[in-house]
């Protein structure tokens, strides 16, 4: 697992179990409700909340948009040590050169015929990032490869019969 | 058998529906009723079909053929599912469901045509699909990502092509129908009285916006929250469908002309447009039935304020922009689309606020209340619960930085099945037990078998969603009828199989549940919305 999809993990979990144990303590707060006939539960102070909560979940989402912004790949290019083309088509990659050294690589990715994705997996087995091969126009994906090895590439969009055995590769030496 | 008004213990509780027409009451259930039943059998199908993909998968069962023929059998019937499970079965349920609500709420069809139209237009669509895929082979998946629609491997044929567009344009005009019907019941007379407001106004009514500007929206009678989100599905829907429609079109003239050619980043947007949207055909009817029915259980008025109504009218706008969110991976040098993408991002967050406040919203009502736990309100919450922490899922998938990461990934394959079936799939069932005594003038036939359904859905469905999430979160793509080896990724694929079991078996007694109520003794009682 990456260092991005391990940060999803965790904040995936946690921000649930939150919210999903406050659902908890609300289906565990009827049992009071019903021994007092629903009579005493703080409906206007609830309703007095709405603009708050409205507010939070504001405040929440243009954090997290502002937090991110640096993770947008388009706008996050380091200056390439080496250029690789890749030409994906039903259904194999054509890689050159198919050797690079460590460092900041620029993928320039292109289709021949249908949407494919490059999906690049480090020697370990662990995604490296991904961009879409479109069919007629050229897509650059600007990554930092550190591990020396083989790197695998996944076809990451469904393009036919044979998607799932689209797989090609790319040596990277120190 | 009682002969008394009020309905028995376990119906559509505290009902406080206005007195309708007998006769409007009779032809709306008859319609609601072939709606269900329907959409039911379509649940069978892509539910088998389900379980032979993800079998297939484990390495369980064979296809016919050889290896290549077993592929592109299993994207057929992948494409099949993906149709039928979402639109047949689901989005289709709850459209007749709509219907229904409407009624209740005093908004009964002004006219029958339209939902006839889609009743109908969504069978033979439905039947369209079945014939491309599983006989004549077409398998592009329900995306059917042009240009690959003709660039089938020698796969299948044009003439799949055709009739797979033509069908899924079929669905298309079905949703359309409904949306007419939809908007013509809600700027009914029932929403303004004597007020002789415009038609727009009328419209704004439905949107709740008497409820925020009751000098400039008057009207004799408040609107009721359910509305709002069902004027909303049927505005998006209406305008949305329309860019896929064209889409399609565009490939049935390239069956008939193969020199004719589309654009292809063209026809993803044109495809998103509608393909996001989409879901919400199932979300907010599920909001609306959760409107309509989270209060009754908890015999209280919904807790809500007006910024609700607000946050529905963004969610409204939003809808109609956000579907760059599902082409983050696109930004071809040069292009505008990655500039597409950057504003789709904050857009797609504002959506998020009806969800926010509906979810605080419902609990609020809940909170303290005298409850009333019954198999319909334990689904219902259940699918609130699966609501909100699907939810969460959508707002990782809607942020670039994390979509980088999951994109493509078993993650979504997850987090859709986790939305589709543990959120509005539980609200769907918990509907069918809150509303089918009174829809049906029957019993429910087995209160344990309900509890079977609720526990086997509840540790089936997460179990088998949770798999898929774990296989996302270490890179697993989607779309792989065998995952490569080398990955270890096979092991989350044979952990789901017995919480896929678990999840058949649960559904297949809610079925059979709902069939026997069906088919059992009628009560000799009279709806109290209908007594006069």
């Amino acid at each position: 697992m990456n260092g991005t999809l391990l940060f999803i993990t965790i904040l995936y979990t946690v921000v649930t179990v939150i919210g999903v144990g406050v659902y908890f303590v609300i289906i565990a707060s009827t049992k009071k409700g019903k021994a007092e006939g629903g009579a005493n539960a703080p409906i206007e102070k609830l309703e007095r909340a709405e603009p708050m909560w409205a507010v939070f979940a504001l405040v929440v989402v243009t954090v997290l948009f502002v937090a991110t912004l640096g993770g947008v790949p388009w706008n996050n290019r380091a200056k390439a040590d080496s250029t690789v083309d890749v030409k994906a088509l039903q259904f194999a990659f054509v890689v050159q050169p198919a050797t690079v050294k460590a460092g900041n690589v620029d993928f320039k990715v292109t289709s021949a015929d249908v949407s494919h994705g490059f999906g690049l997996f480090d020697p370990d087995g662990k995604m490296v990032s991904q961009i879409q091969a479109v069919p007629g126009v050229t897509s650059t994906l600007s990554t930092k490869l550190e591990k020396a090895g083989r790197y695998k590439i996944l076809c990451f969009e469904y393009c036919g019969v044979n998607h799932a055995q689209m797989i090609g590769q790319i040596e990277v030496t120190k | 058998m009682t002969t008394s008004h009020v309905l028995p213990a376990g119906t559509l509780p505290y009902d406080d529906s206005p007195r309708l027409d007998p006769a409007t009451v009779a032809r709306t259930e008859s319609l609601v009723k072939r709606y269900w039943w329907t959409s039911t059998l379509f649940l069978l199908i892509a539910g088998l079909l389900g379980l032979v993909l993800r079998s297939y998968q484990a390495g369980l069962d064979d296809l016919p053929g050889n290896q290549t023929d077993a592929a592109n059998l299993w994207y057929a019937l992948m494409t099949a599912h993906g149709l039928g499970a979402f639109v047949a079965w689901a989005a289709f349920f709850l459209m007749g469901t709509l219907l229904w609500l409407l009624m209740r709420l005093g908004f009964p069809l002004r006219t029958y045509v339209f939902a006839e139209i889609s009743y109908w237009a969504m069978v033979i669509g439905t039947l369209g699909i079945v014939v491309s895929t599983v006989f004549l082979g077409f398998a592009a998946s329900w995306v059917a990502l042009y240009p690959l629609p003709f660039h089938s491997a020698g796969q299948w044929t044009d003439t799949a092509t055709f009739i797979f567009s033509f069908s899924v344009l079929l669905a298309g005009v079905s949703i359309i129908a409904w949306c007419v019907a939809l908007i013509i019941s809600v700027t009914g007379p029932a929403i303004s009285g004597e007020q002789k407001t415009g038609w727009f106004g009328r419209l704004g009514l439905a949107l709740g916006f008497g409820l925020m500007w009751p000098s400039r929206f008057k009207s004799d009678r408040e609107t009721p929250y359910p509305i709002i989100p069902i004027t909303v599905i049927g505005i998006n829907m209406f305008f949305m469908t329309l860019p896929f429609a064209l889409l399609l079109v565009l490939m049935i003239v390239q069956t008939i002309d193969s020199g004719f050619t589309t654009d292809p980043e063209l026809a993803k947007n044109l495809l998103w447009a509608f393909g996001h949207p989409v879901v919400y055909l199932l979300l907010f009817p599920v909001v609306a039935a959760l409107y309509y029915f989270i209060p009754r259980y908890a015999k209280r008025p919904l807790v809500f304020g007006k910024v609700v109504v607000l946050a529905w009218t963004i969610g409204m706008l939003a809808n109609m922009f956000l579907w760059a969110h599902h082409m983050y991976m696109d930004y071809p040098d040069g292009s505008n689309q990655s500039f597409l993408n950057m504003t789709h991002e904050p857009i797609t967050y504002l959506i998020t606020l009806p969800s926010a406040l509906s979810l605080f919203g419902l609990g609020a009502t809940i909170y303290r209340s005298n409850f009333e736990w019954s198999p319909g309100s334990m689904f219902m919450v259940a699918g609130i619960i699966g609501w909100l922490s699907a939810g969460f899922q959508g707002v990782i998938n809607a942020t670039i930085q994390f979509n980088v990461a999951v994109h493509n990934t078993l993650w979504i394959v997850g987090h859709f099945h986790h939305m589709a079936l543990l959120a509005m799939g539980m609200v769907i069932f918990g509907v069918f037990y809150a509303a089918a005594p009174t829809l049906l003038r029957r019993e429910l036939h087995s209160q344990t078998m309900a509890k079977i359904h609720f526990w086997g859905m509840l540790i089936g469905g997460y179990g088998w969603v949770v798999c898929w999430l774990g296989q996302g979160l270490d890179g697993a793509p989607r779309r792989y009828d065998r995952l490569p080896d080398g990955f270890g990724w096979d092991i989350w694929t044979k952990l789901s199989i017995p919480f896929m079991l678990i999840l058949a078996v649960a559904i297949l007694v809610g079925i059979y549940n709902i069939w026997r109520t069906a088919t059992g003794s009628p009560w000799r009682v009279k709806d109290p919305a209908t007594a006069v």
